[in-house]
């Protein structure tokens, strides 16, 4: 499975493609709203790792997302569990 | 908190006549239950209502308490079918008042209330609430996690309202899951804020947790399909009274309204949103 700086990475690279801005300085201390991410791109972007990496994350999980690495670690725990 | 009396009337207020258009015939503006492939939308808001007056134990003997009264189109119910001793209503919508006002319904008492405030001089034995709970909750508090407190001090209210051994029949629209593509997410935001601003409907687990401990879930039936239908009836009946809405009410109501409930349609057809109905016990102490 995807370590996180795999993640971090893909994080990147989806952000790129769903919001079309590039993000060279971004780490898992970052502020999602500081990148310029609203709350509808931020859902869009779940979605699209939801969909690269073949997992469904449950809503409850979403909330009080702040920073890039509270989001990225939401992630993992589903990939992870998958196996 | 939730949808203040403004935003309450953004909802409900655009006219009476236009929401007569593509509403049944008395005017809920809530999920009916459907028993048939068949079955007319009237004959299922009827069914819907047999069912919450059965979930809150709607006799001639009840004093009845309709949390969120909308046009009075449940307590008209009540009144008819059971002419129970005391039915009551509270909105906070002026032009449901004066719909009320206009049907005169012998038995039925309505008023312009925040149920927050209200302090009925006598309790009541059964509860109805017909989605107005999805009123309370602001998008900005679910997101600061205070969703659960804002439900429980609703239970709370309605457990205060009530007589040892009352029943209380809930309905509400669910949200399941939040749609990740683009355009379903714009479309849901849209109606989030043009057409039902400061509401935000709960989730399931949020009003199972938020009962306790005023009350006991006996009963939860779920029913997506039964809202997917209705909205799509909505949408098929608004569509039919097309010219009649433009030159009457303008282009922009119906405009919104058709997107409003095309949003509806897909949100309960791709699970987005759903429809509970709780049987409640109140737990006395």
């Amino acid at each position: 499975m995807a370590d996180t700086s795999n993640l971090l990475a893909l994080f990147r690279e989806v952000v790129e493609e769903v919001d079309k801005k590039k993000l060279p300085d971004v780490t898992e201390k970052s502020v999602i709203a500081d990148l310029g991410i609203d709350s509808l791109s931020t859902m869009q972007i779940i979605g699209e790792l939801e969909n690269r990496l073949d997992i469904m994350i449950p809503d409850d999980q979403l909330v009080k997302l702040e920073t890039v690495g509270d989001l990225l670690a939401v992630v993992e725990r589903c990939a992870a569990k998958k196996g | 908190m939730g949808s203040d009396q403004k935003q309450v009337e953004v909802s409900y207020d655009v006219s009476n006549e236009f929401f007569r258009l593509w509403l049944d015939e008395a005017m809920f503006y809530t999920s009916a239950v459907y028993e048939s492939a068949d079955q007319s939308l009237e004959a299922a808001q009827r069914n819907k209502m047999r069912i919450l007056c059965d979930f809150a134990g709607v006799d001639a003997t009840s004093r009845v308490l309709d949390i969120g009264c909308g046009w009075g189109a449940a307590i008209e119910y009540v009144a008819r079918e059971h002419a129970s001793k005391a039915i009551h209503g509270v909105t906070l919508s002026r032009a449901q008042m004066d719909e009320i006002n206009r049907r005169a319904i012998p038995g039925v008492e309505a008023m312009v209330q925040d149920f927050r405030t209200y302090q009925p001089t006598e309790k009541y034995s059964s509860i109805i609430s017909i989605c107005m709970i999805d009123h309370l909750c602001s998008p900005a508090e679910a997101r600061q996690g205070k969703a659960i407190d804002i439900y429980r001090e609703y239970f709370k209210r309605a457990w205060e309202m009530s007589t040892p051994g009352a029943k209380f029949g809930l309905q509400a629209i669910l949200r399941n899951r939040v749609p990740r593509d683009k355009h379903d997410l714009t479309e849901t935001y849209w109606v989030t804020h043009e057409i039902f601003p400061g509401g935000l409907n709960p989730r399931l687990e949020e009003l199972i947790t938020a009962v306790n401990p005023y009350w006991e879930v006996v009963e939860v039936h779920t029913r997506r399909d039964d809202y997917r239908r209705t909205t799509h009836e909505w949408r098929r009946r608004l569509r039919a009274n097309e010219a009649k809405i433009r030159s009457e009410f303008g282009d922009q109501v119906y405009v919104d309204y058709d997107r409003y409930l095309s949003c509806c349609v897909n949100n309960f057809e791709k699970h987005y949103s759903s429809l509970a109905q709780l049987r409640l016990h109140r737990i006395d102490q």
